[in-house]
């Protein structure tokens, strides 16, 4: 695989991956919320538990006035990118969300690093991460919108 | 135009510098070493980001006085990166800070940004800056502890 993430910080508010572009086609790396094996939202926070867990289990036990069962992209952007402009419900809703964020490490023509929320086949929220054609390494960061104490 | 770093804000669990460059041969750093601005020990107040900077003459957490041996030492105390295992590892109980960019003007992602043994003391952490263009570009550059009341 082009992209590849590795866990390297698990806190209560954040998880911190390094994230990999071997330089070679097909860049593209989804990060599940289903518990399946690492990266995975749930799989990552079994040993951090706190809000980003909790907003990770939103299809299973629902999370605000987000129900339980499948979601749609919209509202996996307003869990994960803290966009709430499209999701219903929408901003008016009092509930803490993530945002993801990438910072380059190394890589001398380093590619450009994308990444948004959409849902899987089923409705799981899932975090994609894309990157041009190009070796190189970046941080990238899933944690609470708004600076909670005890990142 | 060398690369210049410029220190815009400084609170006790935050950092922010201007990184400002329009030439790709220029990297720039920023020590630990208690020298002129930019420096993780000159810049900061009290707090952890003056302590995680004097590592070498106060030890920190589970690295002892004399200071960091390795780069992944490095990587944990500024980028949050545990992923390489003891003698800094998950479940050591230790703040340390991560290192963001956020563009302001130029083009995409222009910048690269690692932690380093020195530069100028081996034994002491520190930030470097690699710019990738050749156009001028500009950035913010966070240097934080994630989550703590008061930045």
């Amino acid at each position: 695989m082009a992209v590849t993430a590795l866990l390297v910080n698990a806190r209560a508010n954040r998880l911190r991956y390094l994230l990999t572009q071997d330089g070679n086609a097909g860049t593209t790396l989804t990060i599940t919320s289903t518990g399946a094996a690492t990266p995975d939202l749930l799989t990552d926070t079994t040993n951090a538990p706190g809000k980003i867990r909790t907003i990770a289990k939103a299809f299973t036990d629902g999370y605000g006035a987000f129900p339980a069962g499948a979601l749609n992209q919209a509202q996996a952007r307003a869990l994960w990118m803290s966009d709430r402009i499209a999701a219903s419900p929408g901003s008016t809703e009092v509930i803490m969300t993530a945002r993801c964020e990438i910072t380059p490490r190394t890589g001398a023509t380093a590619p450009a690093w994308n990444v948004d929320a959409n849902v899987d086949g089923g409705g799981h929220p899932i975090l994609s991460i894309s990157a041009q054609a190009g070796a190189g390494t970046a941080y990238l960061d899933v944690e609470l919108e708004g600076g909670a104490i005890g990142a | 135009m060398a690369t210049t770093i410029t220190l815009v804000y400084a609170g006790h669990n935050r950092l922010r510098y201007l990184v400002v460059s329009d030439d790709a041969s220029a990297p720039a750093s920023i020590p630990s070493v208690g020298g002129p601005s930019p420096d993780l020990i000159t810049d900061s107040l009290a707090g952890p980001i003056k302590e995680i900077a004097s590592v070498k003459t106060k030890g920190y957490g589970v690295i002892p006085v004399g200071g960091i041996t390795t780069q992944a030492q490095a990587r944990a105390l500024l980028l949050s990166d545990l992923g390489a295992g003891p003698p800094i590892a998950f479940g050591q109980e230790m703040v340390t800070c991560t290192s963001r960019l956020t563009m302001r003007s130029g083009g995409a992602r222009a910048f690269l940004v690692d932690a380093v043994r020195g530069p100028v003391d081996l034994a002491t952490p520190g930030i470097t800056i690699t710019p990738l263009s050749g156009s001028a570009a500009s950035a913010y550059l966070d240097i934080e502890v994630g989550g703590a009341i008061g930045a």
